[in-house]
């Protein structure tokens, strides 16, 4: 079945690859077929872990986690290929990027069911570069090589700690290779670091995060979502090898323990913590949607990173759970964003407004996405977040749980903002005669909206299988029984939520349609008598919509300056190196010559 | 003794090759590096009245005092060498100064 | 008859020769000299071939083993396609490049010291001449002086060597020298290496090749970063593996020279806005990289470094000067978005980059961990860290030329058909072709790595012993 899977992979990839020479909507459709074929191959994989399969130098093994892993990816790329035809006339390598997206996909899931480091390590750094060129087809080559720079300090960092793994234990294999560094907890910690590295900033965890608003921002449309949605997570499966096959609380046993967590899993954590607050915080601040939903994923990505941190019976589950409730959320959201871009051509909130009048559909999809994401129930974010909250109280984590707390209430702002600016309000006279989505992408985007109420009523169906991976690793699974989810500090039954929730709803819609209708009034119908409107945006309230949180933050200092400064320090050094020892006269390097030599002689003799 | 010469040569020759930039006589600097160089070759198989290396009748006689004829052999090469570079040096210089009108590199600055 | 391994330096002198007097058939000549030299390759048994009856240490001899075989393999097979590739140039030069093989092949076929440093002459006058077809003659001229006074040094050492241990052979001649007391050997071994650092072009000497190889043409720019670099690099290998005795001095020399060379070269080339600049420097840090390996005693690891990056470099260096000829100049700016209009060129291009910077799936990959890997087994374990963080500064100038040629857009908006330059003639379909070939020679060999690694590695035991930087003196 694996080696299925594999080969139908890479004929696939050269298939679609010449389909699109020919014409680039057949290639486009090509990857919608092939990516719906490789989640229902997957998804038959179900019952067959513990296979394993090599193909040439590269092994791969089915586990519980990785199957639960290929199966968020290849959700998200799957809905994400809805939105390919009608995205081939706006690339300008269409063959290229069809070609490179089943790559990626080929890699990630490669990712997930790698047996070796070196089968891991192949598989991550694949989907890098390929997604890369995917992202400079959009509007920024700049975006696509901060992308790359970024991943490519995250993977050599991994590489050296893969290395050094294989070169200390002597085996390949993920699952024996880490058990080396029980007995040394200095070597071990060098090898945690730099391994979870390359987890930190595909996350986009603190100070690695600058990419995400970079590439996020200006990929192309049908690209986003597969970013935020499906890359970024590819960071939370590193960071659960790391944390789950290396035996990191074991090694950091005789370190100092905090509320029962060693001190650099805690850091670690901390930094999770801060991705919360700096993602929210930033993220109010956008006014590009795309750029907002990048920031919003920075924060969720500090979510899911305490939550496989902590290992514990809730937290873990809720950090499990939470990568599958974002991708899904964030999915939908930028393939709503994208639904509009395609009709209105732009993703600026200041310049959008009042599209729930010609694409109610988007609009219900983008918002139950954001109520996902935001974590209000009955979505299924609501269950994660809460998960992690509960697990973050219950050790008493009290800084982390208020910075999660806190991103909690702060998402409400950032996540309405495009709520009310984009789909409410007033409609741009320009905007007048677009119409709804086309039918196969609301098909795509409606399949997201489908399983994110899903995850809402019944998340038990998904906790089943993270509580199988918590059984394999050891710990107590999380319990749940029928509809009812347990922690040790209560439960909650999501069904009867949900029933609340729809009992609300229905008494709300019912009000709605039997009091009076509120009137309509248009863009232009403003009280300024007798004056001609010659800028209609800056009359929209999505204009300036946070002015005071803007006025706020115009002081506040940026991480991505730091970069620039290193990469310009970088430069300088080179100009140095230059001048010294690559200068155009023979006469120096003689002179270098014979300095050398003089000085060996001189030491040489002593 | 000879050896101290062909060092000092060898020297005179770095001197010139690190001080000027005169085509000419950064040629001219390289010849004598090379020259100390043969210098010191030769005085490596050189022993105090020793006979040519040429096996003749009475040989048992003379076996132990030969000079050693392989350094001599390295330096016709070498020679030989320099000579090349040497000419190929000249041309060069001289195609330049046909070109920029002058023999001085740093009069030329830096052609890009 | 053809059987004697002999032949590979005596077809092309004596076609050499032939050349100047039949100039019309100058270029079928070199190509059949190639080809034959091929033929020789396959048929010639391995082993010692005595010349002229003298026995060493008396005479001189050739050394043919696994080691030279892949050497001379990688340097016949990429001269034969960089010639297809440089026709119209390449038939201007035809004597100089047939003298050039000769010497080429003879560097790294000799068994005796002496010769080698003749040969390295041979090889660095006809690189002379053959610089002069950039047109900038104070560069020659630079490259000259430099080169000269790095040979003097050689000859130097070769002699103090004689006058040390009596013999020249190069086998096993470091048996001989590691018995000498430190004092002796010490500037003999030091001489050595300054006479091979000005080709090698490691830091303080590497001036010359910024402007040789960022100046370079469709015939020199390939010529010098895939034949003559891998070319001298292998000579290098096979006098630290014979001849060179490593005191802590030279070795930890050596070493920071080496690193340094990888660093400094990668961080100029980071800087710069040139292609062709770009690359001389890629180059020279590359060059750094492989000659790290051979000093640390990991020799497959250098030789799978300069075998990738002879074949990256041909690639790189083929397409870039083409490019460079046809739109007029280097600079981004001008060279923006022009692999739409030539996409196979592109493909290869982008194939040969990504294998130079190591990522996976490319021959490249296998270079660097294996690199990496050996470092381990030295214990230095900071110098992977100087390698992996070096490779990202590498990994970032390669990936912005990349996507600046394959996008015609302004920053901030989508690639439109508007931005493209106006499409220029750049290659025959026959040069096409060629570079088409190079690319597949690298794709295949990064997708069997494993068995061209332990093909590698089984060359190991034809080979001294290494003394290992930082485990003490030698007795």
């Amino acid at each position: 079945m694996m080696t299925m899977i594999i080969l139908f992979m890479i004929a696939s990839i050269l298939f679609a690859y010449v389909l699109s020479l020919k014409e680039p909507k057949w290639g486009a459709y090509a990857t919608l077929i092939v990516s719906l074929a490789g989640l229902v191959g997957v998804s038959l994989l179900r019952g067959s872990v513990g296979e394993t399969v090599s193909f040439y130098y590269l092994h791969f093994t089915v586990t519980t986690i990785g199957w639960y892993f290929s199966m968020i990816l290849l959700t998200v790329y799957f809905t994400a290929t809805f939105f390919h035809p009608f995205w081939m006339d706006q690339l300008i390598y269409p063959a290229a990027y069809n070609a490179l997206f089943l790559l990626s996909l080929a890699g990630t899931v490669g990712l997930f069911f790698a047996q070796d480091l070196m089968t891991l390590f192949i598989c991550w750094e694949t989907a890098v570069w390929s997604s890369m060129l995917i992202v400079q087809q959009g509007k920024s080559r700049q975006a696509a090589w901060v992308y790359f720079v970024m991943s490519a300090i995250g993977s050599m960092a991994t590489l050296f700690a893969i290395l050094l793994t294989i070169f200390m234990s002597g085996t390949t294999m993920i699952t024996d290779a880490f058990i080396y560094f029980m007995g040394s907890p200095a070597l071990g910690g060098l090898v945690f670091g730099a391994f979870i590295l390359s987890g930190l900033t595909k996350m986009g965890i603190f100070p690695f995060h600058v990419w995400l608003p970079l590439a996020h921002g200006s990929a192309p449309h049908t690209f986003s979502p597969v970013l935020s949605g499906g890359l970024v997570k590819m960071g939370a499966y590193i960071a659960y090898l790391s944390v789950a096959v290396f035996p990191a609380y074991q090694v950091f046993g005789d370190q100092l323990m905090l509320q029962g967590v060693p001190l650099p899993i805690y850091a670690l954590m901390l930094l999770g913590g801060v991705s919360i607050v700096y993602g929210t915080l930033r993220a109010i601040q956008q006014d590009d949607a795309k750029r907002l939903l990048a920031y919003s994923s920075v924060a969720n990505g500090g979510y899911i990173l305490i939550g496989i941190l902590m290992l514990d019976q809730m937290a873990f589950a809720g950090g499990l759970m939470h990568v599958l409730n974002h991708a899904v959320a964030s999915a939908a959201a930028f393939l709503a964003m994208a639904a509009v871009a395609k009709r209105t051509g732009t993703t600026k909130m200041s310049e959008l407004g009042g599209m729930i009048h010609r694409m109610p559909v988007t609009y219900v999809v983008y918002l139950i996405a954001i109520i996902s994401m935001a974590g209000i129930p009955p979505m299924g974010g609501f269950v994660s977040k809460w998960l992690i909250f509960q697990g973050l109280s219950h050790r008493g984590l009290i800084f982390l749980a208020t910075a999660a707390a806190f991103g909690s209430i702060g998402s409400y702002l950032y996540v309405f903002r495009p709520l009310s600016a984009v789909f409410l309000g007033q409609l741009a006279p320009k905007y007048e005669k677009i119409k709804e989505a086309d039918p196969l992408m609301l098909i795509g985007m409606l399949l997201l909206t489908a399983m994110s109420l899903l995850l809402g009523i019944v998340p038990n169906v998904v906790l089943r299988t993270i509580a199988q991976i918590q059984i394999e690793l050891g710990i107590d699974p999380i319990m749940i029984k029928g509809t009812i989810t347990a922690t040790q500090n209560g439960s909650v039954n999501m069904l009867s939520v949900f029933t609340v929730f729809g009992f609300g709803f229905l008494l709300i819609l019912i009000l709605f349609l039997v009091l009076p209708k509120s009137r309509r009034v248009g863009l232009m119908d403003t009280y300024t008598s007798a004056e001609f409107i010659h800028t209609p945006e800056l009359l929209h309230y999505g204009h300036h919509f946070y002015a005071p949180f803007e006025r706020l933050y115009e002081k506040w200092p940026s991480v991505l300056p730091l970069y620039q400064r290193l990469s310009l320090k970088l430069k300088e050094m080179g100009e140095w190196a230059e001048t010294f020892f690559f200068h155009a006269e023979p006469n120096r390097a003689v002179f270098w010559m014979v300095l050398l030599v003089i000085l060996i002689t001189v030491g040489g003799a002593r | 003794m000879i050896q101290f010469a062909g060092i000092a040569l060898i020297l005179i020759g770095i001197y010139g090759l690190m001080t000027t930039k005169h085509m000419i006589k950064l040629i001219i600097a390289l010849n004598v590096m090379e020259l100390g160089a043969n210098i010191f070759i030769i005085s490596i198989g050189f022993v105090a009245h020793g006979l040519a290396p040429i096996y003749t009748a009475d040989l048992p006689n003379q076996a132990f005092s030969f000079v050693d004829p392989l350094p001599q052999a390295m330096v016709l090469t070498a020679i030989v060498i320099g000579f090349g570079v040497s000419a190929l040096g000249l041309v060069v210089a001289q195609n330049i100064y046909k070109k920029h009108g002058t023999y001085d590199l740093s009069e030329i600055g830096g052609e890009e | 008859m053809m059987g004697s391994i002999i032949w590979l330096i005596a077809l092309p002198l004596l076609a050499a020769f032939v050349s100047v007097v039949a100039q019309t058939y100058q270029y079928g000549l070199l190509v059949v000299t190639l080809l034959m030299n091929l033929l020789v390759l396959f048929a010639a048994p391995q082993g010692l071939t005595i010349i002229g009856g003298y026995e060493p240490p008396f005479g001189i001899s050739l050394l043919f083993d696994q080691y030279a075989l892949i050497a001379l393999l990688l340097i016949q097979v990429l001269l034969l396609l960089i010639i297809v590739l440089a026709r119209p140039l390449a038939k201007n030069y035809t004597p100089v490049i047939l003298v050039m093989l000769a010497g080429l092949n003879g560097m790294l076929l000799t068994n005796d010291l002496f010769n080698l440093f003749v040969m390295i002459e041979i090889v660095s006058i006809a690189a002379f001449i053959l610089s002069t077809a950039n047109g900038k003659l104070t560069h020659t001229f630079h490259y000259l002086i430099l080169a000269t006074v790095s040979g003097v040094f050689f000859l130097l050492g070769t002699v103090l060597v004689y006058a040390y241990t009596g013999i020249l052979v190069v086998q096993g001649l470091m048996m001989r020298l590691a018995s000498l007391p430190v004092a002796l050997s010490l500037i003999p071994m030091m001489l050595l290496i300054f006479g091979m650092a000005v080709e090698l072009k490691l830091v303080p000497v590497s001036s010359w090749a910024k402007n040789i190889y960022g100046q370079a043409n469709l015939l020199t720019g390939p010529i010098f970063a895939a034949v003559l670099a891998p070319a001298f690099g292998f000579v290098f290998g096979r006098m630290m593996n014979e001849v060179i005795v490593l005191h802590s001095l030279t070795g930890y020399t050596l070493l920071v020279m080496a690193i340094s060379t990888f660093v400094l070269g990668e961080l100029a080339a980071y800087r710069q806005t040139d292609l062709l600049k770009t690359l001389a420097f890629s180059s020279i840090g590359q060059s750094g990289l492989a000659v790290m390996m051979f000093t640390l005693g990991a020799p497959w690891a250098g030789i799978l470094l300069l075998i990738n990056n002879a074949l990256a470099k041909s690639i790189l260096y083929g397409v870039a000067t083409g490019v460079t000829a046809a739109y007029g100049n280097a600079s981004m700016g001008v060279l923006k978005g022009v692999f739409y209009h030539h996409r196979l060129l592109g493909v290869a291009f982008s194939l040969a980059s990504l294998s130079l910077v190591g990522i996976p799936l490319f021959l490249g990959f296998f270079a660097k961990v294996s690199a990496v890997m050996a470092i381990f087994s030295t214990g230095l374990i900071w110098v992977p860290v100087i390698i992996l963080l070096t490779a990202i500064v590498e990994g970032a100038y390669v990936m912005r030329w990349l996507l600046q040629l394959w996008s015609p857009a302004f920053e901030g908006y989508l690639a439109s058909k508007k931005e493209l330059p106006q499409k220029r003639n750049v290659f025959s379909a026959q040069q096409i072709l060629v570079v088409g070939v190079l690319a597949v020679i690298l794709f295949t060999m990064g997708l069997m790595p494993q068995r061209f690694v332990d093909a590698l590695q089984k060359t190991q035991p034809a080979m001294a012993q290494y003394e290992m930087v930082g485990q003490g003196e030698q007795q």
